[in-house]
Protein backbone atom coordinates (compact mmCIF):
# COMPACT_ATOMS: atom_id res chain seq x y z
CA UNK A 1 0.00 0.00 0.00
CA UNK A 2 1.31 3.45 -0.88
CA UNK A 3 2.65 5.57 1.97
CA UNK A 4 0.58 8.49 0.79
CA UNK A 5 -2.99 8.61 -0.45
CA UNK A 6 -2.98 11.95 -2.27
CA UNK A 7 -1.05 13.40 -5.23
CA UNK A 8 2.29 14.92 -4.16
CA UNK A 9 1.19 18.52 -4.68
CA UNK A 10 -1.53 18.02 -2.06
CA UNK A 11 0.88 16.73 0.61
CA UNK A 12 -0.39 19.43 2.99
CA UNK A 13 -3.77 17.63 3.05
CA UNK A 14 -2.22 14.23 3.75
CA UNK A 15 -2.79 14.48 7.54
CA UNK A 16 -6.56 14.44 6.81
CA UNK A 17 -6.48 11.74 4.14
CA UNK A 18 -6.70 8.61 6.28
CA UNK A 19 -9.77 9.92 8.02
CA UNK A 20 -11.63 11.65 5.19
CA UNK A 21 -10.74 9.84 1.92
CA UNK A 22 -13.81 7.62 2.14
CA UNK A 23 -15.47 6.07 -0.89
CA UNK A 24 -19.11 6.05 0.22
CA UNK A 25 -21.45 8.69 1.62
CA UNK A 26 -22.45 6.42 4.51
CA UNK A 27 -18.80 6.13 5.59
CA UNK A 28 -18.35 9.89 5.33
CA UNK A 29 -21.55 10.58 7.26
CA UNK A 30 -20.52 8.14 10.02
CA UNK A 31 -17.14 9.88 10.20
CA UNK A 32 -18.85 13.24 10.52
CA UNK A 33 -21.03 12.02 13.40
CA UNK A 34 -17.92 10.58 15.10
CA UNK A 35 -15.96 13.85 14.75
CA UNK A 36 -15.97 17.00 16.86
CA UNK A 37 -16.60 20.42 15.36
CA UNK A 38 -12.97 21.36 16.20
CA UNK A 39 -11.70 18.41 14.14
CA UNK A 40 -13.97 19.28 11.23
CA UNK A 41 -13.06 22.97 11.45
CA UNK A 42 -9.35 22.07 11.13
CA UNK A 43 -10.10 19.92 8.08
CA UNK A 44 -12.33 22.63 6.62
CA UNK A 45 -9.70 25.34 7.10
CA UNK A 46 -7.09 23.18 5.36
CA UNK A 47 -9.14 21.87 2.43
CA UNK A 48 -11.34 24.80 1.40
CA UNK A 49 -8.45 27.01 0.18
CA UNK A 50 -7.17 24.05 -1.88
CA UNK A 51 -10.54 22.97 -3.25
CA UNK A 52 -10.39 24.85 -6.55
CA UNK A 53 -6.92 23.48 -7.29
CA UNK A 54 -7.99 19.99 -6.27
CA UNK A 55 -11.01 20.08 -8.61
CA UNK A 56 -8.81 21.30 -11.47
CA UNK A 57 -6.34 18.49 -10.74
CA UNK A 58 -9.09 15.86 -10.93
CA UNK A 59 -10.45 17.47 -14.09
CA UNK A 60 -7.26 16.51 -15.93
CA UNK A 61 -8.55 12.94 -16.10
CA UNK A 62 -11.73 11.39 -17.50
CA UNK A 63 -14.10 11.00 -14.54
CA UNK A 64 -14.32 7.22 -14.92
CA UNK A 65 -10.54 6.81 -15.26
CA UNK A 66 -9.20 8.70 -12.25
CA UNK A 67 -5.87 7.35 -10.93
CA UNK A 68 -6.14 6.11 -7.32
CA UNK A 69 -4.56 9.23 -5.78
CA UNK A 70 -6.87 11.55 -7.77
CA UNK A 71 -9.86 9.42 -6.75
CA UNK A 72 -8.80 9.80 -3.12
CA UNK A 73 -8.61 13.56 -3.68
CA UNK A 74 -12.14 13.56 -5.12
CA UNK A 75 -13.40 11.63 -2.08
CA UNK A 76 -11.69 14.20 0.12
CA UNK A 77 -13.66 16.92 -1.71
CA UNK A 78 -16.88 14.99 -1.08
CA UNK A 79 -16.00 14.99 2.62
CA UNK A 80 -15.41 18.73 2.44
CA UNK A 81 -18.92 19.16 1.04
CA UNK A 82 -20.40 17.01 3.80
CA UNK A 83 -18.69 18.76 6.71
CA UNK A 84 -19.21 22.27 5.35
CA UNK A 85 -22.82 22.33 6.64
CA UNK A 86 -22.02 21.66 10.32
CA UNK A 87 -18.93 23.87 10.21
CA UNK A 88 -20.52 26.83 8.44
CA UNK A 89 -24.03 26.74 9.84
CA UNK A 90 -24.87 24.42 12.71
CA UNK A 91 -21.90 24.07 15.06
CA UNK A 92 -22.80 20.40 15.57
CA UNK A 93 -22.32 17.20 13.52
CA UNK A 94 -26.02 16.29 13.58
CA UNK A 95 -28.61 17.98 11.40
CA UNK A 96 -30.75 20.19 13.65
CA UNK A 97 -34.53 19.68 13.95
CA UNK A 98 -34.46 16.09 12.75
CA UNK A 99 -35.70 14.53 16.00
CA UNK A 100 -36.26 10.79 15.77
CA UNK A 101 -36.48 10.75 11.95
CA UNK A 102 -33.73 8.88 10.15
CA UNK A 103 -32.66 9.09 6.53
CA UNK A 104 -30.04 6.95 4.83
CA UNK A 105 -28.51 7.11 1.35
CA UNK A 106 -29.12 3.86 -0.52
CA UNK A 107 -27.83 4.49 -4.03
CA UNK A 108 -25.14 6.95 -5.15
CA UNK A 109 -23.08 7.50 -8.31
CA UNK A 110 -19.56 6.07 -8.54
CA UNK A 111 -17.15 7.81 -8.35
CA UNK B 1 -59.29 35.18 3.90
CA UNK B 2 -58.84 31.48 4.51
CA UNK B 3 -62.47 30.96 5.57
CA UNK B 4 -63.67 31.88 2.10
CA UNK B 5 -62.73 28.68 0.30
CA UNK B 6 -66.20 27.18 0.71
CA UNK B 7 -67.47 23.98 -0.86
CA UNK B 8 -68.57 25.32 -4.25
CA UNK B 9 -67.02 24.51 -7.62
CA UNK B 10 -63.42 25.73 -8.00
CA UNK B 11 -62.19 27.21 -11.25
CA UNK B 12 -59.34 25.31 -12.82
CA UNK B 13 -58.86 27.92 -15.52
CA UNK B 14 -55.27 28.44 -14.39
CA UNK B 15 -54.55 24.79 -15.24
CA UNK B 16 -55.90 24.90 -18.80
CA UNK B 17 -55.33 28.49 -19.93
CA UNK B 18 -52.84 28.59 -22.84
CA UNK B 19 -51.78 32.06 -21.75
CA UNK B 20 -50.95 30.92 -18.21
CA UNK B 21 -49.24 27.79 -19.58
CA UNK B 22 -46.93 29.99 -21.69
CA UNK B 23 -46.22 32.27 -18.74
CA UNK B 24 -45.27 29.32 -16.54
CA UNK B 25 -43.18 27.70 -19.27
CA UNK B 26 -41.24 30.94 -19.69
CA UNK B 27 -40.79 31.20 -15.93
CA UNK B 28 -39.47 27.64 -15.66
CA UNK B 29 -37.23 27.53 -18.69
CA UNK B 30 -36.24 31.14 -19.36
CA UNK B 31 -35.88 32.57 -15.88
CA UNK B 32 -34.45 31.40 -12.59
CA UNK B 33 -37.25 29.42 -11.00
CA UNK B 34 -36.78 28.69 -7.31
CA UNK B 35 -39.18 25.81 -6.76
CA UNK B 36 -42.10 24.16 -8.54
CA UNK B 37 -43.69 21.28 -6.60
CA UNK B 38 -46.33 18.99 -8.07
CA UNK B 39 -48.29 16.94 -5.54
CA UNK B 40 -49.66 13.81 -7.18
CA UNK B 41 -52.25 11.90 -5.19
CA UNK B 42 -51.81 9.89 -3.06
CA UNK B 43 -48.12 9.83 -2.16
CA UNK B 44 -45.94 11.21 -4.95
CA UNK B 45 -44.26 14.62 -5.25
CA UNK B 46 -42.18 16.00 -8.11
CA UNK B 47 -40.01 18.99 -7.22
CA UNK B 48 -38.42 21.02 -9.99
CA UNK B 49 -35.77 22.78 -7.99
CA UNK B 50 -32.30 21.86 -9.15
CA UNK B 51 -30.96 23.45 -12.30
CA UNK B 52 -30.72 20.61 -14.80
CA UNK B 53 -32.49 18.15 -12.53
CA UNK B 54 -35.49 17.39 -10.38
CA UNK B 55 -36.42 15.61 -7.16
CA UNK B 56 -39.13 13.13 -6.30
CA UNK B 57 -40.64 12.17 -2.96
CA UNK B 58 -42.64 9.08 -2.11
CA UNK B 59 -44.46 8.69 1.19
CA UNK B 60 -45.14 5.08 2.16
CA UNK B 61 -47.28 4.73 5.31
CA UNK B 62 -46.34 1.59 7.27
CA UNK B 63 -48.81 2.02 10.15
CA UNK B 64 -51.16 4.65 11.60
CA UNK B 65 -48.20 6.65 12.93
CA UNK B 66 -45.14 5.54 10.96
CA UNK B 67 -44.04 5.99 7.40
CA UNK B 68 -41.16 5.37 5.07
CA UNK B 69 -40.00 8.47 3.23
CA UNK B 70 -38.17 7.97 -0.07
CA UNK B 71 -36.47 10.84 -1.87
CA UNK B 72 -34.62 10.76 -5.16
CA UNK B 73 -32.60 13.58 -6.75
CA UNK B 74 -32.27 13.12 -10.51
CA UNK B 75 -29.39 14.82 -12.32
CA UNK B 76 -27.79 14.20 -15.68
CA UNK B 77 -24.63 12.08 -15.40
CA UNK B 78 -21.58 14.17 -14.46
CA UNK B 79 -19.06 14.42 -17.28
CA UNK B 80 -16.23 15.93 -15.25
CA UNK B 81 -14.99 15.89 -11.67
CA UNK B 82 -16.13 19.52 -11.33
CA UNK B 83 -19.68 18.59 -12.30
CA UNK B 84 -19.54 15.59 -9.97
CA UNK B 85 -18.54 17.78 -7.00
CA UNK B 86 -21.41 20.14 -7.88
CA UNK B 87 -23.78 17.15 -7.88
CA UNK B 88 -22.41 16.14 -4.50
CA UNK B 89 -23.31 19.59 -3.13
CA UNK B 90 -26.84 19.22 -4.54
CA UNK B 91 -27.23 15.67 -3.17
CA UNK B 92 -25.94 16.49 0.30
CA UNK B 93 -28.12 19.63 0.47
CA UNK B 94 -31.12 17.51 -0.53
CA UNK B 95 -30.39 14.91 2.14
CA UNK B 96 -30.01 17.59 4.81
CA UNK B 97 -33.25 19.46 4.18
CA UNK B 98 -35.29 16.36 3.38
CA UNK B 99 -34.14 14.83 6.68
CA UNK B 100 -35.69 17.81 8.43
CA UNK B 101 -38.97 17.66 6.47
CA UNK B 102 -40.17 14.22 7.69
CA UNK B 103 -39.41 15.24 11.25
CA UNK B 104 -42.33 17.67 11.13
CA UNK B 105 -44.59 14.60 10.81
CA UNK B 106 -42.49 12.64 13.32
CA UNK B 107 -42.92 15.48 15.81
CA UNK B 108 -46.67 15.79 15.17
CA UNK B 109 -47.24 12.06 15.70
CA UNK B 110 -45.02 12.00 18.80
CA UNK B 111 -47.15 14.80 20.23
CA UNK B 112 -50.44 13.07 19.35
CA UNK B 113 -49.11 9.74 20.68
CA UNK B 114 -48.29 11.37 24.00
CA UNK B 115 -52.04 11.99 24.54
CA UNK B 116 -51.07 15.35 25.98
CA UNK B 117 -53.14 17.17 23.41
CA UNK B 118 -56.30 18.18 25.27
CA UNK B 119 -55.59 21.65 23.97
CA UNK B 120 -56.98 20.51 20.61
CA UNK B 121 -60.52 20.55 22.07
CA UNK B 122 -59.90 23.92 23.71
CA UNK B 123 -58.56 25.29 20.45
CA UNK B 124 -61.55 23.96 18.55
CA UNK B 125 -63.95 25.67 20.98
CA UNK B 126 -62.05 28.93 20.70
CA UNK B 127 -62.17 28.67 16.91
CA UNK B 128 -65.94 28.06 16.96
CA UNK B 129 -66.44 31.09 19.21
CA UNK B 130 -64.34 33.21 16.88
CA UNK B 131 -66.27 32.02 13.82
CA UNK B 132 -69.61 32.77 15.53
CA UNK B 133 -68.35 36.25 16.37
CA UNK B 134 -67.28 36.79 12.76
CA UNK B 135 -70.66 35.51 11.51
CA UNK B 136 -69.06 32.62 9.63
CA UNK B 137 -70.59 29.93 11.81
CA UNK B 138 -74.38 30.03 12.41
Amino acid sequence: MADTLLPAQFADLEPFAQKWCLATESERFAQRLASSIAEMQAFYDAVVPRAEEAISYCDQFPLQELPPDALNLLHLLYSMVLISFPVEAWGQPRIPDTGAAYLDLIIEPVP
Amino acid sequence: MHYGLGLGPVSFEDSISPELFERERAAVFKQVWPLDPSQIWPNFVILIWLRGGYLTYHYWPTSHNRQLFEGNPYLGPAKTARERVAHQVAGVSFKHFSWQDPNTMEAAHSMLGSRAAEWVDDYQKELEKQEEWEGIRV
